[in-house]
């Protein structure tokens, strides 16, 4: 290959390698590698899901990897709807996820601190009945 | 690039790197406050979505200073960028010992065997990786109303694509990458094999959370094309250049990790009990056993930054210890897996390391045949 175009390919690839890190950003599929390195000294947020079938009493955690969902994505994007106020959304899409079988959904935060022991509490719940 | 052109880039650099540095205090607060009251101008805000769309939600959530302290870090780590780059020329002009070292250590010499066996090593767990990531894709088809695509998805207007498209796109990628694996139009292939894996990884990671699962996988494939063309020439002074670029952007890739850590906690993240709120939060059995002991949590939180600081060593070393990094670098992704349950045995970063092997001089019964 000439080597002014070999330059040019590798001047780019190594910028754009750098460039999330300098941008604090991930510019996919270019990526920053900030995972774990905020600190965790005031506690940390998770979120997780309740769900209550209609012919059932018992509540049943929803496994987000039924549907190929991670745990810790899972927690992404019910923190994605809380905080832009679209929780009912979510509750409602989760509802259509399990063919509107369901006759409630909690969403459960749970914070974690260092110094002490962890919280959990429900911030929102629906009932489809 | 001449001597003289050389030192006047070295030193435009600093007044730059400098002027950054005085004035990102000035230069930073008045657009952030805007941004955060919701009061910027169209173009700031398309901007802001555009690179940062989890600022969105981010604001209702956390406060000013979190980010005025973010966008303090962009000026501070172009101004520290500049600074080293410009260091880094004036060095290697001035002074020759330098420049020697480096064209000495850098220079990767193209051994057609190495690159023959990292091609059927790195392909071949391509094929596991396409299959993971069709079935990741098919499964996440349920939940396609939370796709919220990333950049470059969003530039090329691509919506989450319906089963029968996944499907035939990882049909395309499994042809691409055995014909890769027969070495039928490698160069090819190899191309069209990293451009459906970019789109793919892109619809995985289009969900709002990043997956570095297979980050530096990816870079390695993203240089592999070069790497196959370059191969195909008889010269006996061909540059394995290609190889380099892989090498050194994994090391980019730890030391960016490791600079990550300290940037945003500082000496926090070498406390015990940041790395022990870490381990209580990903639970393993192994995990939560270290996290009662304070020396444990101190030295794994040590051990873990220095390894991601000094990783990019491996490119001066001898080659005694360029095994003893690649055995540290195998040992650090395998405690992830055992104390936080981060990853798998299976491991995308794993394998990409074998970048920094020198198949050739190992004495394995398959590369004895050669």
């Amino acid at each position: 290959m000439k080597r002014k175009l070999r330059k040019i390919v590798s001047i780019t690839f190594l910028s754009a390698v750098l460039l999330p890190f300098i941008l604090v950003t991930d510019l996919y599929p270019f990526l920053r590698f900030g995972m774990f390195a905020e600190p965790l000294k005031y506690g940390y947020e998770m979120f997780s899901i309740q769900i209550k079938e209609k012919h059932s009493q018992n509540w049943l955690s929803y496994n987000p990897e039924y549907h190929g969902l991670s745990k810790s994505l899972l927690d992404i994007i019910v923190r994605r709807y809380y905080y832009t106020k679209r929780i009912e959304e979510f509750c409602d899409e989760i509802n259509r996820i399990h063919n509107n079988s369901l006759r409630e959904i909690s969403v459960v935060q749970q914070i974690i601190y260092p110094h002490s022991a962890s919280t959990t509490s429900i911030v929102y719940s629906k009932c489809y009945e | 690039m001449n001597k003289h052109t050389a030192y006047a880039l070295a030193f435009v650099l600093t007044v730059v790197s400098v002027i950054l540095f005085m004035l990102q205090p000035f230069l930073i607060s008045e657009v952030v406050v805007k941004a955060y009251e919701g009061k910027s101008s169209s173009f700031i805000t398309n901007l802001i979505d555009l690179i940062y769309p989890r600022f969105e939600y981010e604001k209702n959530r956390l406060g000013i200073d979190f980010f005025i302290n973010k966008s303090s870090q962009i000026l501070r780590r172009m101004s520290a960028l500049f600074l080293f780059i410009s260091l880094i020329t004036f060095s290697y002009y001035r002074f020759d010992v330098f420049r020697k070292f480096l064209r000495d250590h850098l220079y990767v010499e193209l051994v057609h065997k190495r690159v023959d066996v990292l091609r059927k090593i790195l392909y071949t767990f391509f094929l596991f990786v396409a299959s993971d990531l069709t079935h990741s894709l098919l499964m996440r088809t349920h939940v396609s109303a939370f796709y919220q695509p990333v950049l470059l998805l969003r530039i090329m207007g691509i919506p989450f694509p319906s089963a029968g498209l996944i499907g035939l796109l990882s049909f395309t990628l499994f042809v691409s990458i055995i014909c890769v694996l027969f070495n039928y139009r490698a160069v090819l292939f190899s191309a069209i094999s990293i451009i459906l894996f970019v789109i793919m990884e892109g619809l995985h990671t289009s969900f709002g959370k990043t997956d570095h699962g297979y980050t530096t996988f990816m870079y390695v494939l993203m240089m592999f094309p070069f790497l196959l063309n370059e191969s195909k020439t008889k010269k006996n002074d061909a540059s394995a250049w290609p190889l380099l670029l892989m090498r050194v952007s994994i090391c980019l890739v730890y030391l960016m990790s490791g600079l990550e850590k300290l940037t945003n906690s500082g000496t926090y993240w070498l406390d015990h009990l940041n790395f022990k709120t870490l381990l209580l939060l990903h639970p393993t059995d192994v995990g939560l056993w270290i996290a009662d002991s304070v020396f444990l949590c101190s030295i794994l939180a040590i051990g873990g930054i220095a390894f991601q600081l000094c990783f990019w060593l491996i490119l001066f070393v001898p080659l005694r210890l360029k095994y003893f990094f690649l055995i540290t670098a195998v040992m650090f992704h395998y405690g992830n897996v055992i104390l936080l349950d981060i990853g798998s045995f299976i491991n995308a970063w794993v394998i990409s390391l074998s970048v920094f092997v020198d198949w050739e001089k190992l004495r394995f019964p398959v590369v004895k045949r050669y």
